[in-house]
């Protein structure tokens, strides 16, 4: 009893503010509700509704993109980063540094520079380009630049994975690189039988921490663009927001929060099931 | 889309331009403009559009207790007050506070300062309605009638009180357009507080510079039009100013106002396709083309500051900013009117007010709190902040003495709106979409603005 009595200001923080809104989201989803006047039982209409918002298509879309962009940051190039920063040599902590340091500027803060840097008319990179006789670009405030840059700056954040990379890669034994030394194996040889293996626990953790990360983005589309221009950054998350706090349909805006959830937990789900495939447990298969 | 307001502004900096809600928030921070209306003299004399009619909603009727206003000792008891306002804001609107109560001292107002602005605590301000805790007494941005009278019946009607106080009230001293603003399918529920139109910022030396006629000047004697516009736009450029005029794409409802256009007629159908709205969102969309103007698609404060590095000769905005950029530029501006195109001059107003709560225990109390806050003494207490909407007011605040506020009253005069659905930014969300392919240059204005009255018709459906 005195067990429950320490947990109890947890289990009822849990309960009122996390179990308690997500089991009204769930019931709100299958209403019409916009706070002020008491919700109406709509059934399956909201979900019904997504198949015909065009806005939400094209969120569906812009997240599906990004997803895809930011994976190849976070969990690709970072890998890479990581491998560099791996290597011995003069000037190896002032790099792991430099690309760790990033990542603990908020990206909301980060984001309003950016827009500075980047923006089209008074921007320090079109100055840049100005100089060197390149053309303007719209960058922000072009309907096919926009997107593809949020996306590139994500590079921004990659420090928390690319720090997870490294000590993964610091802690795969040296013996078995020495080994498939003296069988003659090549760099790549060597990546592909030892590093990969030894360090896909971490890169399946990488890409379930990306998936999840890439699905809810919202601080850096909304500040940087508000899902502009002309919705090619309207991500997801930008959408929940608009229709429950611009909008005020918490009902819909609760579905949306549902479908979200069930592809970021079926997306997670099948990458598990693949896992047993691909992800190599040292000293048992998992 | 949607600003900053810090954008104070900064919705805000929301929206890779600013937002309503940037702006307000920006506005509500801002000295503020404004002046008489006697309009100075102007050709077509400043045209008034008529105010747009609002949504239908189901009235909220709660007819005064007594036939007569209750002496002022006799109203007693508290209300709580939900209003926001930081800084100088806050300081001014306790002022108002204290001169209630030297008239009705019995009253104990709560005022709970906002962590925000009206836009962002609105969800809060709701969600209070639902729980059956509203303030008695709240400080509404227009569009919020809309929401509250029709989807929950929120708002208290005053349209008894009015009648019943019709003489302390002399509802005929408000400028006309901000009464309409208070008003929910022809009802009152309010009474306006202030309003701020929308005016061109100019840089006067670089007007004189480029032998220019000072704007104000044009204006006054009813030639501030779009030739006139045009040509200081060109002459600047060549001049050496980079850019003529900057505008963000957030007022693209200003843009269309301008020449007479219109964004949704009073059955809510859209009609920026049609009239005069393509061809002066085309006019605007043309500037950015030829590199008369930079890109309306940026974070709020962005052509602030461009006016502010003399990157650009003007700037449309509201007149908000005129005291903040005193003694931060070196050259010499001011600000006048709009210009008017095919013979209208309008533009946007934005308009608040003081509304009651139908929940409100103390109605009475509440009532004269609202009255007493916005008769003549309580605006030109305001007007240290905003720009009031009483007539009395604005004379008493000197306000007719200065030729910029005298321009942007005449704005006021002639402000109309977009009229206001319960569907909160659904409008300026599918504007936004559709008109950032215009201002890219990728599609035509007659295109951009089809796809918006598409677009509109699907958010409203």
């Amino acid at each position: 009893m005195v067990a429950y009595g320490f947990l109890a200001p947890w289990i009822i923080g849990l309960a009122v503010f996390y179990l308690g809104p997500i089991g009204a989201s769930a019931v709100l989803s299958f209403t019409d509700y916009n706070i002020i006047s008491p919700a109406e039982f709509t059934g399956f209409d909201n979900y019904e509704k997504m198949i015909t918002d065009g806005e939400f298509v094209q969120a569906l879309k812009v997240t599906l993109y990004y997803t895809a962009f930011f994976l190849l940051m976070y969990v690709v190039l970072s890998l890479f980063v990581a491998m560099l920063a791996n290597r011995p040599g003069r000037g190896t902590g002032l790099f792991r540094l430099v690309v760790f340091l990033p990542s603990l500027i908020p990206l909301f803060a980060a984001a309003v520079l950016w827009g500075w840097i980047f923006n089209t008319d008074f921007g320090l990179i079109n100055y840049l380009l100005d100089e060197i006789g390149l053309p303007r670009q719209g960058f922000f405030q072009s309907p096919e630049q926009a997107l593809p840059l949020v996306g590139m700056l994500t590079f921004w954040s990659i420090g928390s994975a690319f720090l997870v990379y490294l000590s993964g890669l610091q802690s795969i034994p040296i013996h078995l690189y020495e080994a498939i030394t003296v069988d003659g194996a090549s760099a790549v040889r060597r990546f592909w039988h030892v590093t990969l293996p030894m360090l896909s626990p971490v890169i399946l953790f990488n890409l379930i921490i990306g998936i999840v990360l890439s699905f809810q983005v919202f601080d850096i589309a909304w500040v940087l663009t508000d899902g502009g221009p002309a919705n090619r950054t309207l991500f997801w998350v930008l959408l929940i927001y608009r229709r429950a706090f611009q909008d005020f349909e918490m009902g819909y805006a609760s579905a949306l929060s549902w479908v979200l959830f069930i592809v970021v937990a079926g997306v997670t789900g099948l990458i598990f099931r693949t896992s047993r495939w691909w992800v190599h447990y040292e000293g048992r298969t998992r | 889309m949607r600003l900053n307001k810090e954008m104070e502004i900064i919705r805000r900096a929301k929206q890779a331009g600013m937002s309503r809600r940037e702006f307000i928030r920006l506005g509500g921070t801002a000295a503020a403009a404004a002046a008489f209306l006697a309009a100075c003299g102007e050709d077509a004399a400043p045209e008034t559009t008529a105010a747009p009619a609002t949504t239908a909603a189901p009235a909220t009727t709660a007819a005064p207790t007594t036939t007569a206003a209750p002496d002022a000792d006799e109203v007693g008891g508290e209300i709580t007050l939900w209003a926001w306002g930081a800084g100088f804001e806050g300081e001014v609107i306790q002022q108002r506070i204290d001169y209630f109560n030297s008239k009705y001292p019995n009253v104990q107002v709560n005022w709970e300062p906002l962590a925000a602005n009206g836009y962002e605590e609105y969800p809060n301000l709701l969600a209070r309605f639902a729980a059956g805790n509203a303030p008695d007494v709240m400080r509404m941005l227009n569009f919020q009638l809309t929401q509250l009278t029709a989807e929950g019946e929120a708002l208290l009607q005053v349209d008894d009180y009015i009648a019943r106080d019709a003489e302390e009230l002399n509802m005929g001293d408000y400028i006309p357009t901000t009464v309409e603003g208070a008003k929910v399918d022809g009802k009152m529920y309010g009474l306006p507080d202030n309003t701020e139109p929308y005016v061109i910022y100019y840089n006067r030396d670089a007007f004189n510079d480029a032998g220019l006629e000072d704007p104000q000047v044009l204006f006054q004697n009813g030639e501030w039009n779009e030739e006139a516009f045009t040509n200081s736009i060109d002459a600047l450029i060549d001049n050496g100013m980079r850019f003529g005029v900057s505008f963000e794409s957030w007022n693209y409802d200003t843009f269309c106002f301008m020449g007479g256009g219109t964004i949704l007629n009073e059955n809510l159908e859209p009609t920026i396709h049609q009239g005069a709205s393509p061809q002066m969102l085309g006019y605007f969309a043309q500037l950015i083309a030829d590199g008369k103007s930079p890109s309306p698609v940026v974070a709020g404060g962005t052509h602030l500051e461009a006016f502010r590095n003399q990157q650009t000769g003007m700037y449309l905005m509201g007149p908000w900013w005129y005291g903040a950029l005193t003694g931060t530029v070196d050259f010499d501006y001011d600000v006048t009117a709009l210009p008017s195109f095919n013979g209208v001059r309008a533009g946007k107003l934005e308009l608040g007010t003081i509304s009651i709560s139908s929940q409100s225990k103390n109605p009475e109390a509440a009532w004269a709190f609202t009255k007493t806050i916005t008769d003549t003494r309580g605006l030109e207490i305001w007007s240290q902040v905003a720009t009031p909407t009483r007539r009395s007011a604005l004379e008493a605040a000197g306000f007719n003495d200065v030729q910029w506020k005298k321009d942007a009253v005449a704005m006021v005069e002639a402000g109309t709106w977009t009229p206001f659905t319960t569907q909160g930014f659904a409008v300026d969300t599918a504007c936004a979409a559709a008109l950032d392919l215009l201002w890219a240059g990728e599609v035509t204005a007659e295109e951009a603005t089809q796809d918006a009255a598409n677009r509109i018709r699907e958010a409203l459906a």
